[in-house]
Parts: structure tokens; C-alpha cells; sequence
């Protein structure tokens, strides 16, 4: 049976298998690859997921929700139409609808899948990530860091020449860079870091920000559709930077004109903090690596936010390579997986590929220096970027005298004291009277290929000897909660696929009504009654018709609201028809 | 076995020829399927290449260091050495929560793109640095955080937080940047463990809904919710904002930010009236419970004094509504008196 790869993005996700040879990414009920990440839920209670979702955001923004990746390994419910979702149980909304399409284009059922996650996923948010797979029915013993899935893909590419890369992987809102080397068979992922709030979005605020400052108006004090509004625009105008030298941003209000004129070199200095930033995660991604900017042989763009052109500039600038891309920065990852799932699955020749990755943070236990200490700091057992499967031994000693026991706190993170480390659990284990420091208990830590962590405890003198896999504590549900929430959110009706085509036609129509100005309305609302009624009429060919026809206005309608936010000096009319030859 | 056997090959200085044999050798020891060898070849093969390494030719050393050198002088400033850290080996302690690696340097292999960066980021710094030096409301605050006795105090932030020169600079999107970028680069506690109660005062005073509670995420756009919502007891800090004795305080704050955001397009008689009678009497008066009286907290009578002040502009019939909502005709019987003092001097000020 097929392992499929899915790439489960914060904006967008993607499924893909590996067949024939190669990694073929499958098309969604609607034709195209991206399956938007978003979930709304029906008036009538039932789950929409994708692009009809998509477009309620703005038409049905409080039953609709986006971006629940960030969410992820956090115990936040999101409250839509009245029912509580967790992030895990949004995702697994997406996962099920992934897990469809591969079926319906395999042809037999799947159960076993291989996920991505930012290489800075903490230990709950991978966590949360399987437990969305098992919502969803999927089988996941594995997850692959997104960088490495791009550096799989690319290395499939050219398996020639032995090399040292640079992943840089630049999403909404999150930024991973990683050091990769490759030879022969091997493709050694030597360091990763991350920042897990640095990405494209962070841009457009930035834009939005200054188009506010500049036209003395409080960002923060506008409502928020029109902050929505603002930031839709400042992207849109972010977008059109890769295309055009400078663009305007025009924003009208109560008969006020405010306008901004944008230029690459002005989003530089607006942006400025952003890119120290970038330049932080990149230097510590290098020095962890060991190597110096010299041995980088190239530098690969992975991720939408990679498309401006500021970006690529920048990295040219520090590291003096021109960045490429492999194919759309947007499908790569999902490339990437769909090889990993080939590789998981033993297939052919690929199946000599050795990937090895690193743990991207430290893990430690909590220990003291002497019996005055009150702040326990950190003792690390494994350091971020060891390379996986890995296995460490370390002694630690009694504190006073006749201790009874030796408590084990195991963490997570950089910082010196444990306090500011995330903390994964915890293990006791008893130890026979005798003055302090004489006692020991000897701590192994295994971090396994699939990420889980295995910690032994022993005492030699008694035997005593414990063992646990750490899983965290708060956001984890047990094993009967899983159970009932699984059946819970089967009952849950989510919409058939064959219908999506007609809901999606809706759903864009209702967001262009509410986006659109009065004159426009009206076509937009003539088209939406035309489209229903042929719906009603519950002729395939009429509806066929009336889908085509409404499809085609709302491509021109979306096209003119594009223009006139961005050129709001070309001003045509959408209905003249003149105008498109 | 020598770590030369489990690689199988002769001991040899060639890093290529190690790669090799390692690439090999995972074949048989995948760590799918054989985790202890593969620990056992990686370990050899780490062992090799660094032995390797030691013996690379003088010449080539010497090189990449100077090229290095090199590379500081250009990038100026000084104030960040660039190290070149080689991966640590255990147990030597690497990472702590203030580590800040080196920066990449701008390399010289290639002219870039003609966009000046390191020039725009020099201006864009030394212009932010005279913001943050000349901002008052900054300065008091960064020295207040830099006294633990005061950074931890409730008193001490509630003050801060109703002074003018604070309120003056509140709406300031500058000052809140900065505000924020002071929080994220101090030195004195990590980012996402600021005092609990100065956590608090910043909801409070900027009136913010924590992210989850609005659709699609929107209350992720200020800059301030990221740093509130990344600390690590977020989820106490939300419950202890809705106990009882901090929701008058909030419930002003709303207020008056609803006010400034009226403030003056659509500060009209509607507006104000539904605003200020209806939330006004439902919030202070009756408390979000229902059941019990708040009372009408002080700082309400301040921040509506100071919003009187700051905007000379506002309409007399604002203002003639406020005078009568509180009943100042009587203000010398009133039991408010000390508390709405603020606001029936600014009032009397005004007045025609």
C-alpha cells in the first residue's frame, strides 16, 4: 500500500506519492495542488476545508479559520459557529481532506503518511502533528523537517557532484535555514536553525505600518476589517514589487485619499529589522555547521515568501551566492516528502538514499551545582544539532546526605537555567541511603530517527532502573480522550467533493460582493442569483453553463479590484468587453 | 574494532576518500534499520574527518582565516567579533538563552544587487537610536524596568501607566514599536518571562484581546500581542486578567481607547452617548458580573481628563455631556469627589 507525503503548510498544503520512479504531486477535487489551509464550518454544521474555505474568511470570518499551524502544541481553542476546535483537530480537518484526494487519485485506500514540519518544531508540536494524523486515520511513525524535504528534492535532481547547501525555507510566518551536505548516497543535514515568527506576514505588517505612519493614521486604532483590508493590499503590493520597480498603495477613506509609493529600496529600510533578523538565524545555522560562507556552494530558495526580490537580493548581498530555486519554491517541499515517503516505503532504487537529520535544541536534564544552589540549571545531554538516532550516557550525583531519591527533570532549550527551558517530564528514581555524592544514577538519553525521546535512569548499587518515552504533559491527550475526540469528529459531516466546484463558485462570489464597491455589487449580486437558480434547476448542463459564465466574471472582477488597489490611475470598466481584446 | 575498521578502509588524511567509505558503509548500518551502528560508523567517521582536518595543508588554513580578517575590517562597526565556532563536542556547554552568534558577514565574492544594504540599515539604525534617546515616556520606562524593586511592583506600573507622558505617546505606532524592541533586546529577564504584572498593565493599557479570541487570528497584528502571548505563563496571565479587581481598569481603558479611536472624524453626539452612557453604565456600573457594583475606578476620571486636555478641538457638546453624565452641577455635594477631580477641573477649564 502507498505511503503518501504530505507537506501540512501554514498557508497551503500539498499531498504527494511516489510513483513510477519519481514524486507526483496529486491534485486536489478542484484540479490544482494547493489545498488551501483553511477550515470553515457550514452554517448546517458541517466542515468545509480548502479554497471554499479560503474564501469565507472574509465573507464568513467568525466561522472560518486560517494559520492554526502556528497554534499547533498549544492547548487554544478556536470557537467557530459555536463549536470549540483544537489546533490538532483543524489540521486533521485539512489531513482528511488530503488523505481523500490521494485516494480517489490512487484508487485504494491509504492509512500511512509521512508529514513535514519546520525544522524548529518543538518536541508538542510534533506531537500535536501526529496526533492530527491519527484524527485523521493516518498511520504517521514519521515526520521530515521541511528544509530536509527541500534538500531531498533537490539532491534528486543532481546526485553528481558532492555539495554544501543552504536551504533557506521563507514562509508566512515562519523561517527555517538549514546546512545540508551531500555525497554520494548520503545527504547530511549538518544544522538547522529557525526563527518561529519571522515570515512574509511580518512584511506585509511592516508595509501596512508605515503606509499608516506616513499618512498619520494609528494602525492599531483602525477596526479590523480595515486593518484586514490594509494588510490585504500592503501583500498585494509586496507582490507586485517582483514584478514592477515601484508600486503605489492607495487606500480611500471617507473621501480622504491616502497614498504611499513603494519602492524595493524603501521596503528595505521599512523592513530593516526583519532582515537583521534573517541574518541572525543564518549566522547561527552556519556556525553551528562549522563551516565558514566560503564552503557554501549554493544557496536554495524554498517557501513563497522566497519570491521577493529584496530577499534574494539580500542573501546575495551576505553570502554572496545567487540564490536558485528548484521548480515553484511553493511545491518543493511537498517533492521533498513525497521522495521521503519512496524512501520509507523501500522503493527501488532510491531506497539506498541515507538522509540523516539533527535534533534542532538542546536536551538536557535539570541539575544543581553544590546544596545551596536554589536555581537548578541545565545539563545538557544531547546538543542541538547532534546527529539522529543518537545515544548519550552521563553520571549525576546525590546532593546530601542519605537522599533518598534522585529526581530526573528533563528539558528542552538553550537558556543556562531550566526555568526558561520548556520541560518535557519527569522520572524518580530511589537510591539507598549513603553521604552525599556517593550515590549515583547513570541518565541515558536515545532521541530516535522519528524523534521520540527515550530516557533510562539506573542505579548500580540497588538496581533500581527506570525507563520512560517522554511525551509532554499539558497539551497531550491520553489515549481514551483520543479515542472518544476521534469518534467525536467522525460524526462531524464534512462536505462531499463532488460539490465543491458549485461551493467554491459561491463562496468566491459572497467574498467579491463583500470586497467590491457599489456599482460592482450589483453584477456580482446578478451573477450570484443567476448561478443559484441554475442550481436549482438541478440540470448538469445548465449549471455547467452558469458555472463557467459566473467563473469567468468573477476572474474579471478580481482582476480589476487587483489593478485598481495597485494602479489606481487605470481606471476601466470590468464590464466593457472591448476592453479584454 | 578501530574506528578505521568500521569504516573499512586504510587510515588515510583524505576527507574524500572518508566520505566514501562512510556512504558505503551506511548502507549496511542504516539508521532505520541499525540505530546502534550507525551511531558506531557516524562516530568513526566524525572521528576521521576531524583528524583530517588537522592535517590539511598549512597553506589552505591560512587562507580561509585571513579571508575571515578580512571580512571584519570591511564590515566595521567591531562591536560583534566574529568567531568561528566549531561544532561543540560534549560536554562543553554551548547555547544559554542570550547567546547572539556573529552576524553573517556581507560577503566579498560577489557585488551585489545595487541595493545599499548595510548603508540603509547604518541610517535606519542611528535614526532609531535618536528616537529612543529624545522619547521621554521611553526613557522612565526603561529605567523603571532596569530597577527590580519597581519592575515587579503593581503600584509602580499602574502610575506609569495613567501618566502623561505615557498616554502622550501611546497611540504613537513608533513608540510602541520601540517599546516592544526594548522588551525583545533587553538584558535583565528572557523576552517571554516579563513580570506578570506589567504583562497585565500592557493589556490593560492597550486594551487587546488575546489572539484566539478573534476571527482568523487578527489580534496577532499588534505588535504587542506576539511578545504578550509568547510568554510562558500566557495562559495565567489571561486568567488573572479576568479576575475581578483588574476589569474596572480595563473596562476604563477600553473606553477611553474607543474615544482616541472616534477621535475627531467620528466623535459624534450618537457615538458618544452610546459609548459613554451605555458602556459606561453597564461595564462600571454593574461590573461584568452582574451581580456585584465596581465601582467607578479612578482612573476612568483621569483618562477622560486627559483626553479632555490633550484634544483642544473637542466639540462644547462633548464636553457639556460629560458635565452633565457626572452630575458636576453638584459637584461639590458629590460622594466622587476626590476621584473626579481630575476631570472637573479639565472640564472647568473648557467650559464656556
Amino acid at each position: 500500500m502507498a505511503i503518501i507525503g504530505i507537506d501540512l503548510g501554514t498557508t497551503n498544503s500539498l499531498v504527494a506519492v511516489w510513483k513510477d520512479g519519481k514524486s507526483v504531486l496529486i491534485p486536489n477535487s478542484l484540479g490544482g495542488f494547493l489545498t488551501p489551509s483553511v477550515v470553515s464550518v457550514d452554517e448546517d454544521g458541517s466542515i468545509l476545508v480548502g479554497n471554499v474555505a479560503k474564501e469565507r474568511l472574509i465573507s464568513h470570518p467568525e466561522r472560518t479559520a486560517a494559520s492554526f499551524k502556528r497554534l499547533m502544541g498549544t492547548s487554544r481553542k478556536q470557537n467557530l459557529g459555536g463549536q470549540q476546535f483544537s489546533p490538532e483537530e483543524l489540521s486533521s480537518f485539512v489531513l482528511r481532506r488530503l488523505k481523500e484526494d490521494a485516494q480517489t487519485y490512487l484508487g485504494e485506500p491509504v492509512t500511512e503518511a509521512v508529514i513535514s514540519v519546520p525544522a524548529y518544531f518543538n518536541d508538542n508540536q510534533r506531537f500535536a502533528t501526529k496526533t492530527a494524523a491519527r484524527l485523521a486515520g493516518l498511520h504517521t511513525e514519521r515526520l521530515i523537517n521541511e528544509p530536509s524535504a527541500a534538500a531531498l528534492a533537490s539532491r534528486l535532481n543532481n546526485t553528481e557532484e558532492d555539495q554544501s547547501f543552504l536551504v533557506f525555507d521563507f514562509g508566512g510566518g515562519t523561517l527555517d535555514v538549514s546546512v545540508v551536505d551531500c555525497f554520494d548516497n548520503v545527504i547530511e543535514i549538518s544544522a538547522v536553525a529557525g526563527d518561529n515568527h519571522l515570515g512574509g506576514n511580518d512584511f506585509d505588517q511592516a508595509i501596512a505600518r508605515y503606509f499608516c505612519q506616513e499618512n498619520g493614521l494609528a494602525f492599531d486604532l483602525l477596526p479590523p476589517i480595515k486593518q484586514a483590508a490594509l494588510l490585504k493590499q500592503a501583500e498585494l503590493c509586496k507582490q507586485a514589487l517582483t514584478e514592477q520597480p515601484q508600486v503605489l498603495l492607495f487606500q480611500e477613506e471617507q473621501e480622504q485619499k491616502y497614498s504611499l509609493l513603494l519602492t524595493r529600496e524603501l521596503l528595505v529600510r521599512i523592513a530593516a529589522p526583519l532582515f537583521q533578523r534573517m541574518n541572525k538565524v543564518v549566522a547561527r545555522a552556519l556556525s553551528d555547521s562549522g563551516r565558514s560562507i566560503h564552503e557554501i556552494d549554493k544557496v536554495l530558495l524554498v517557501g513563497g515568501s522566497c519570491r521577493m526580490p529584496v530577499v534574494r537580493a539580500y542573501l546575495t548581498h551576505i553570502l554572496g551566492i545567487e540564490p536558485e530555486e528548484l521548480g515553484s519554491p511553493d511545491t518543493v517541499v511537498a517533492q521533498g516528502v513525497g521522495v521521503y515517503a519512496g524512501i520509507k516505503a523501500q522503493d527501488g532504487e532510491i531506497r539506498d538514499i541515507m538522509m540523516t537529520d539533527v535534533c534542532p535544541f538542546t536536551l538536557g536534564i535539570a541539575s544543581y551545582n553544590d546544596e545551596k544552589d536554589t536555581r537548578p540549571h541545565m545539563s545538557p545531554m544531547i546538543e542541538r544539532n547532534s546527529v539522529l538516532p543518537t545515544s548519550i550516557e552521563h553520571s549525576f550525583y546525590t546532593l546530601s546526605d542519605n537522599q533518598k531519591a534522585i529526581t530526573v527533570r528533563v528539558y528542552q532549550g538553550e537558556a543556562y537555567y531550566t526555568e526558561s527551558n520548556l520541560k518535557l517530564g519527569e522520572l524518580e528514581v530511589e537510591v539507598p541511603p549513603a553521604p552525599r555524592g556517593q550515590e549515583s544514577v547513570q541518565v541515558r538519553f536515545s532521541y530516535d530517527i522519528n524523534g521520540i525521546l527515550e530516557v533510562d535512569v539506573r542505579n548500580k548499587t540497588n538496581g533500581v532502573h527506570k525507563s520512560t518515552v517522554i511525551l509532554g504533559e499539558n497539551t497531550r491527550l491520553s489515549e481514551e480522550e483520543l479515542q472518544t475526540r476521534l469518534a467525536e469528529l467522525q460524526k462531524l459531516k464534512i462536505h462531499p467533493m463532488d460539490r465543491e466546484e458549485n461551493r467554491l463558485v459561491m463562496a468566491r462570489g459572497e467574498r467579491l460582493f463583500a470586497e467590491a464597491g457599489s456599482e460592482l455589487r450589483e453584477r456580482v449580486g446578478a451573477y450570484i442569483a443567476y448561478f443559484q437558480r441554475a442550481l436549482e434547476s438541478q440540470s448538469p448542463s445548465l449549471i455547467h453553463q452558469a458555472r463557467e459564465q459566473a467563473g469567468a466574471f468573477f476572474d474579471k472582477v478580481e482582476r480589476y479590484l487587483f489593478d485598481h488597489q495597485i494602479f489606481p490611475g487605470r481606471d476601466y470598466d470590468p464590464f466593457d468587453e472591448d476592453e479584454e481584446d | 574494532m578501530s574506528n578505521w575498521e568500521i569504516l573499512g578502509i586504510e587510515p588515510t588524511y583524505d576527507p574524500r576518500a572518508i566520505k566514501r567509505a562512510y556512504a558505503a558503509q551506511s548502507k549496511l548500518h542504516h539508521p532505520e534499520t541499525d540505530p546502534e551502528g550507525f551511531q558506531a560508523l557516524y562516530g568513526a567517521y566524525q572521528w576521521a574527518l576531524e583528524r583530517a582536518k588537522t592535517r590539511q595543508p598549512q597553506a589552505e588554513q591560512r587562507q580561509v582565516s585571513r579571508s575571515v580578517n578580512k571580512a571584519v575590517t570591511k564590515y566595521g562597526n567591531g562591536s560583534n567579533p566574529p568567531v568561528h565556532r566549531p561544532r561543540p563536542r560534549f560536554p562543553a556547554f554551548s547555547g544559554g538563552a542570550f547567546e547572539v552568534p556573529a552576524p553573517v558577514l556581507p560577503s566579498t565574492r560577489n557585488p551585489g544587487s545595487g541595493i545599499d544594504f548595510e548603508g540603509i540599515f547604518g541610517e535606519v539604525q542611528a535614526k532609531q537610536e535618536e528616537r529612543v534617546r529624545s522619547c521621554a515616556a521611553l526613557q522612565t520606562f526603561m529605567q523603571m524596568f532596569g530597577e527590580r524593586k519597581k519592575r515587579d511592583s503593581r503600584g509602580y506600573w499602574q502610575e506609569y501607566f495613567l501618566s502623561d507622558a505615557f498616554l502622550e505617546m501611546q497611540h504613537d505606532p513608533q513608540f510602541v514599536t520601540m517599546l516592544v524592541d526594548f522588551l525583545e533586546t533587553q538584558r535583565e529577564l528572557p523576552a517571554y518571562l516579563l513580570p506578570r504584572l506589567l504583562c497585565i498593565e500592557l493589556y490593560t493599557a492597550y486594551s487587546l484581546a488575546p489572539a484566539q479570541a478573534l476571527p482568523g487570528g487578527m489580534g496577532r497584528m499588534h505588535p504587542l500581542v506576539r511578545l504578550l502571548e509568547s510568554q510562558r505563563d500566557s495562559e495565567q496571565i489571561q486568567k488573572q486578567l479576568m479576575q475581578e479587581e483588574f476589569l474596572a481598569r480595563q473596562a476604563a481603558f477600553r473606553i477611553y481607547n474607543q474615544l482616541v479611536g472616534l477621535y475627531p472624524d467620528r466623535l459624534q453626539k450618537p457615538e458618544w452617548e452610546s459609548l459613554l452612557r451605555f458602556t459606561d453604565a453597564a461595564n462600571l456600573h454593574a461590573g461584568y458580573t452582574g451581580k456585584r457594583m465596581v465601582k467607578r475606578p479612578p482612573e476612568f476620571f483621569t483618562l477622560l481628563a486627559f483626553f479632555v486636555t490633550s484634544h483642544p478641538d473637542l466639540p462644547q457638546e462633548f464636553l457639556a455631556y460629560l458635565y452633565k453624565l457626572y452630575h458636576f452641577k453638584y459637584f461639590g455635594r458629590s460622594s466622587m469627589k476626590v476621584d473626579a477631580r481630575p476631570l472637573y477641573l479639565a472640564l472647568q477649564d473648557r467650559m464656556e
